[in-house]
């Protein structure tokens, strides 16, 4: 069922109605399981229907001078492909991180929603705009940060919003990502990341075992990488 | 595909690749090592901190390759 991280996503960062709510449960999709790498949409394509991440990771990534560049990691609840909505020739590939599922919402049944409700409209337009602030916020990351600062922010991220969908308990979350795949995000070689990531650890900052990452002293992070979670736009900002 | 260990140096201090990752070439393990070197270098120069950084490529028979790059500052305003 992809509506529970849909409704859990957007009323953490819109605000649905109980109305809209229900509309969302009532979306027809089709469910589909995805092995580690598999491709969802390959740039050029002309998709039919969105997707709903259920579980897993999926990764938005294309390949520039030769080296592939990840842009964006998608999380349970995100909707990685929602602009070809209105764009609708596929300008990216989408891509597994590890075995993830997938609910596939046919365009029509997107358009009868947001016909029928300006509220679950709305909701999807500013989940655009989050996603829009988000990639701006990479442009940063990846423009102005050392190694350190880069990886650091990334994890910064995924946890904060791991726990706008109750999958990050305490600092504490699964994390399918391999340093290659850290290294595509971050613009850097995975030599580096391995070295990068060793830093961290060393300095006491986090834990990264089979898949499990723990920010152990997560303020302490957050200042090294400058993560403020504005950008993200959550409704009602809880003490983090 | 043979595996090799990408360490790192930093004057004394030594970050150990102990789990090392497959590649396909010994050219490209030599990219690698240039590429991370140049990295590396950019993080030294973003702090603005001159330093000397190495890293050693090895596999289990012993090291392979060294890599090194001085950043050196000579002051005289």
């Amino acid at each position: 069922m992809p509506h529970q991280q849909l409704i859990s996503r957007l009323q953490a960062v819109s605000g649905l109605s109980e109305q809209d709510r229900t509309r969302l449960t009532r979306l027809r999709y089709k469910a589909k399981s995805l092995a580690d790498g598999e491709y969802v949409l390959r740039q050029g394509d002309k998709p039919q229907s969105c997707i709903v991440v259920m579980s897993g990771l999926l990764s938005r990534q294309r390949v520039v001078n030769a080296r592939t560049q990840i842009s964006s990691f998608y999380i349970a609840g995100d909707m990685p492909d929602l602009p070809t909505l209105h764009l609708p020739v596929a300008d990216c590939d989408l891509c597994s991180v590890g075995s993830s599922t997938i609910a596939a919402v046919p365009h029509s049944a997107l358009r009868e929603i947001m016909n029928e409700s300006p509220g679950l409209t709305h909701a999807l337009w500013r989940e655009t705009l989050i996603h829009a602030a988000i990639y701006r916020e990479w442009v940063e990351n990846l423009g102005s940060r050392q190694a350190l600062g880069r990886v650091a922010h990334l994890l910064c991220e995924l946890t904060t919003r791991m726990e706008f969908v109750g999958l990050a308990d305490n600092g504490n979350f699964r994390l399918p990502l391999t340093q290659q795949d850290v290294a595509d995000a971050c613009g850097l070689s995975v030599v580096h990341v391995n070295r990068t990531i060793q830093e961290l650890r060393g300095l006491g900052l986090i834990e990264w075992q089979n898949h499990t990452v723990t920010l152990l002293r997560p303020e302490e992070l957050k200042a090294a990488s400058e993560f403020s979670p504005e950008y993200l736009h959550e409704l009602q900002p809880s003490a983090r | 595909m043979p595996r090799f260990h990408f360490d790192y140096h930093e004057e004394e201090r030594v970050t150990l690749d102990e789990v090392g990752r497959e590649v396909q070439s010994a050219d490209i393990a030599r990219r690698m090592a240039m590429v991370a070197l140049g990295e590396a270098v950019r993080d030294f120069t973003f702090a603005a901190r001159p330093g000397s950084i190495a890293i050693v490529v090895r596999n289990d028979a012993g090291i392979l390759l060294r890599v090194r790059a001085i950043i050196e500052q000579t002051e005289s305003w």
